[in-house]
């Protein structure tokens, strides 16, 4: 099972990761991308079952990349939780239309995040 | 955290694969790197080489295999990445913490803000603290106010292993206002130690305090006990600080809405009992002759009265009634202390004088019948004055009786004021008094009678002096040949003057009745 991380910004990265790296002791491969094109390569290539996905991102934004995916019958299970600051009402709108699968705020709620994480990978 | 082994130093995101094997290759070798389990992870294994252990944290994480010297380089090549990786984690681990705290403020504040009550924001606070600090058990120390004891008002864990409300710990943050480690070495004697045998420190109890500061005041404290043997940290204490002040704001919050609910609610009560007393009052009021002249057909005397009550309600009382075409029943009592309590015995008394004058009986007999009633039902212990006078108004003959109240006057229609001659017994419902004597007296043409409570001579000034008998009589026989209505305002005037806008400290009532010149 994967899990890629994908925000332009390191220590957020870092941080997910951090969140996250309990689940690589139950086998669980964390995969990271600094932008959405990136994001979207790796998205094809490896599968993750799960996409941690930043909105404000050079080149490709997470709307942009997770519209991309849902749209892809290849790839359209893939579970989207987006990430993006606090307060932004039009942002979760947005992120419906886009097909996202959960909506989370930053600073997010690490408890939160590795209880969604393990909920989604059915661990 | 996933644990640190040679295939996560040597996996794809590490980086350093690449530049291992190329070490590898250009070392004469051959070489091999075999995790703990004996996999090869990278290159190939020889008979005979040299095996040299990578160790990282007392723990084996794998072997290199080659030649000695080679071995030896790449083994210390990979215990140094570990120690790198390690660090990287500790870091990453540390940040993260930091970011949960971050976290954990801005959510405590979020929710304290919408709670408005000490013990659910306290409640509030120790949940989120207990997922940042490990602690086996932890309570909240809050005072109502400066002089106040500390209580407990929310707890988790063992109670027991929690530190008394008075005790010193607790008091010396109090009073210093800082927060403060404790860490307690809990000593018992180890067992087959002999008794008295110095203790063995069985486990370190570790407490730590957090004052909630508000306005430049310690208003409680936070604490925290750790029985697992860990000692708190000052970056504990320094979180605690932080949820501490914050829970201190939302305490004292959560006060002063309390305080601002229980104020409105008090008002409400008191609008309510307000409008209770105002319909008492309007009762009161009702149960003693409001209009005047109360017999306009009457042309033989005069008469007019007038009750102020200190309070919203009053112990004063006075009647008149004609008990037939001759004869004019005149009544004036006082019950003893104020407010309701005189109210409602006044209405008893009122009634009962009036009941039993309308009988005939005679004003000494009344007053006896009165009293026998009062006497066998009381059972607040009150009592009240009461004249009871009864004008035969075509011969001006007064018969009257008094049980304890202030003796009325006559007054002259030429200004002479005199009181009447005391006659009857002890107020109403104080004692089985059984003869009430009466007196007569003869009301000339032109005199007056003039009725009145201890309200009048006792009226006080901002200087505590009373109006006086004296300024009373004074005014009477200045006022001898005035209309009884103008007799009643001149003398409240008086008072009113006297008193100069001093407080009433206790109800009035004035009555005058003439005897007609023609």
């Amino acid at each position: 099972m994967k899990i890629l991380i994908v925000d332009d910004e390191p220590h957020l990265r870092m941080l997910i990761h951090q969140t996250l790296e309990e689940l690589e002791d139950e086998g669980v491969e964390l995969l990271t991308a600094g932008d959405g094109e990136q994001a979207l390569e790796t998205i094809r290539s490896e599968k993750p079952e799960l996409v941690l996905l930043d909105v404000m991102m050079p080149k490709k934004n997470g709307f942009d990349v997770c519209q991309a995916v849902k749209q892809d019958d290849g790839l359209n299970r893939t579970c989207i939780i987006l990430l993006t600051a606090k307060g932004q009402e039009f942002d979760r709108q947005r992120g419906q239309e886009v097909g996202a699968d959960l909506y989370m705020t930053k600073p997010f709620d690490p408890d939160a995040l590795l209880e969604k994480a393990r909920s989604v990978l059915g661990l | 955290m996933a644990r640190l082994t040679l295939r996560t130093l040597l996996g794809a995101k590490s980086g350093a694969l690449a530049p291992l094997s190329a070490l590898l290759a250009s070392l004469e070798g051959p070489f091999a790197i075999e995790n703990a389990d004996g996999n090869v992870l990278l290159g190939t294994t020889s008979a005979g080489s040299t095996r040299i252990e990578v160790v990282h944290a007392d723990s084996v994480l794998g072997t290199v295999s080659g030649p000695r010297a080679g071995a030896e380089a790449i083994a210390a090549m990979l215990i140094h990445l570990a120690d790198k990786e390690a660090e990287r984690r500790a870091l990453a681990g540390e940040v993260l913490h930091l970011y949960r705290e971050v976290h954990l403020i801005e959510h405590l504040s979020e929710e304290l803000t919408a709670l408005l009550d000490v013990s659910a924001v306290s409640r509030a606070a120790l949940d989120q603290i207990r997922r940042m600090i490990a602690a086996s058990s932890g309570g909240i120390l809050v005072r109502e106010n400066a002089g106040a004891p500390l209580r407990y008002v929310a707890d988790f864990g063992d109670a027991e292993a929690l530190p008394e409300p008075a005790s010193a710990y607790a008091v010396s943050v109090l009073e210093r206002g800082v927060p403060e480690i404790v860490n307690v070495a809990e000593m018992f004697a180890g067992a087959g130690s002999p008794a008295g045998a110095t203790g063995t420190a069985a486990s370190l109890r570790s407490l730590i305090f957090a004052p909630m500061r508000a306005k430049q005041q310690t208003v409680g404290m936070i604490v925290l006990a750790n029985d697992t043997g860990d000692p708190y940290k000052a970056a504990d204490l320094q979180l605690l600080n932080t949820v501490a002040l914050q829970t201190a704001a939302a305490i004292e919050n959560a006060a002063l809405c309390a305080e601002m609910v229980n104020a409105a609610r008090y008002r409400e009560q008191l609008t309510a009992i307000q409008r209770e007393l105002d319909t008492a009052r309007a009762i009161q009021h009702s149960l003693v002759p409001r209009v005047f002249p109360p017999f306009p057909a009457r042309t033989d005397f005069d008469i007019h009265a007038q009750m102020t009550s200190a309070r919203a309600v009053g112990g004063d009382f006075f009647d008149f009634f004609l008990i037939d075409d001759d004869h004019l029943g005149i009544v004036i009592g006082d019950v003893s202390g104020k407010g309701t309590p005189a109210a409602l015995y006044m209405a008893v008394t009122h009634t009962h004088v009036r009941s039993t004058a309308l009988r005939g009986l005679g004003p000494g007999e009344c007053l006896a019948e009165v009293n026998r009633v009062l006497v066998a039902d009381n059972a607040s212990s009150m009592f009240a004055t009461c004249f009871y006078g009864i004008l035969d108004t075509r011969t001006g003959q007064l018969q009257y009786s008094s049980a304890g109240h202030n003796p009325p006057y006559r007054i002259g229609a030429a200004g002479a004021v005199e009181p009447l001659e005391s006659a009857g017994g002890t107020p109403l419902g104080m004692f089985q008094w059984k003869n009430y004597e009466s007196a007569s007296l003869q009301l000339a043409p032109g005199d007056s009678l003039f009725l009145y409570t201890d309200g009048v001579p006792e009226a006080n000034n901002s200087e505590l002096e009373d109006f006086t008998n004296e300024r009373l009589e004074k005014v009477l026989g200045l006022s001898a040949t005035l209309p009884t209505r103008e007799i009643v305002s001149t003398v409240n005037s008086e008072v009113l003057a006297f008193t100069a806008g001093a407080p009433q400290s206790d109800d009035i009532t004035i009555m005058a009745v003439r005897r007609s010149t023609n």
